[in-house]
């Protein structure tokens, strides 16, 4: 359950803008008790501010 | 809130009655107005209230509200007593229990709310019931002794199954504590679960809050708490493993601009964010177990009260 999700985040954490139908097609591939709440926290906001710069 | 008032008139009460000297009822009343405890009128969840919302589920009858009111007391103390274990072990001298006390006062007094609660407890709870106490009470702190070296190092960097069979025996225990003290033994499985998912919520929330808390140690002490594992994790595989070796290289006690750059790199990792839905997953998990236990429950209307006392939106 957690690794489907961490894994989830580390791919949207990279990216400096997530769409609608991005979050929601991510969101589908989770488990249902963990979409609920994947998808409540990411209508307040993107994963991270800003993404860092990976070396 | 009429159980917030009579917790507190039975704390009140009971520091005016009991031996103690007027110092030590001073820092107890002291302690008691700090955030999350009963005193304090902003706190959301004291220990108190829940396991008075905690007993309603297994006995609700008049001539046992004496009993809840004053064993809610006691968890308070009781829990308490391990705050100031806790910040001593930590040596969270800045937090806003070490900044009044001395080391030896907070050393005697948290004996003595341990002691208090133990009192109050044997007072309205049969032998088997304190024997269930302290086997969790013995857990935990087995599991406060193990925080000691639960730490990152270049040597090890504990995964994230480490850290929850950490935290199952240093903050779910707590939890179990509470339903023991009321659950007839054939049900004691199923509280275990729910207790084991409150305590991990609480935890995980508890760790990612703490990555910004100026007053706690865990970055400076390099604890292996889940949202610096988590972020190691993502530096290891994106970056080289910049956050390991800034860690082990700098002294985050005395340089605080590194500190605010590790936090900022550690939020940007995604890894507070994952600790934030995970500590509302685990919630979630022990309320559904609550709703589907309350179907068949004589006490429904305090498994609805346990519920929202919890926090669930939708009841």
């Amino acid at each position: 359950m957690n690794q489907k999700l961490w894994e989830l985040i580390q791919e949207l954490a990279d990216k400096s803008q997530i769409g609608t139908a991005e979050l929601a097609v991510a969101g589908a591939n989770l488990d249902s008790e963990v979409s609920s709440v994947f998808n409540k926290h990411m209508s307040k906001g993107d994963v991270v501010n800003a993404p860092i710069e990976w070396a | 809130m009429i159980q917030r008032e009579q917790i507190r008139n039975y704390l009140k009460n009971y520091l005016v009655r009991c031996q103690l000297n007027s110092e030590m009822k001073s820092f107890i009343s002291s302690l008691l107005c700090l955030k999350g405890k009963i005193f304090n009128d902003e706190s959301v969840f004291t220990w108190a209230e829940f396991y008075y919302y905690s007993s309603l589920i297994f006995e609700s009858s008049d001539e046992q509200q004496v009993s809840h009111v004053a064993c809610s007391s006691a968890i308070e103390l009781l829990v308490l007593a391990t705050d100031i274990l806790d910040d001593l072990t930590d040596e969270d001298n800045q937090g806003e229990i070490l900044s009044k006390l001395t080391y030896p006062q907070a050393v005697s007094l948290s004996s003595i709310l341990l002691m208090e609660s133990f009192h109050i407890i044997g007072k309205y709870k049969s032998p088997h019931s304190l024997q269930a106490v302290v086997r969790q009470l013995r857990a935990a702190a087995y599991g406060q002794a193990d925080d000691l070296s639960f730490k990152i190092s270049h040597n090890h960097i504990p995964t994230e199954q480490e850290y929850f069979k950490h935290i199952d025996r240093k903050s779910s225990s707590l939890t179990r504590l509470v339903f023991h003290l009321n659950a007839p033994v054939e049900e004691i499985p199923l509280w275990n679960e729910i207790a084991t998912y409150i305590g991990y919520s609480g935890q995980i929330g508890n760790d990612a809050r703490d990555v910004f808390d100026d007053t706690k140690n865990d970055l400076r002490d390099k604890k292996a708490t889940l949202p610096l594992i988590k972020a190691i994790e993502a530096s290891q595989a994106k970056d080289g493993g910049w956050l390991l070796n800034q860690l082990i290289s700098s002294d985050l006690g005395i340089n605080h601009d590194e500190l605010m750059t590790i936090r900022e790199y550690i939020k940007r990792t995604g890894a507070i964010k994952y600790c934030e839905i995970l500590a509302e997953i685990y919630l979630n998990k022990s309320i559904q177990l609550l709703k589907r236990y309350q179907e068949t429950s004589v006490y429904k209307e305090g498994c609805s009260n346990l519920i929202a006392f919890l926090g669930d939106d939708d009841n």
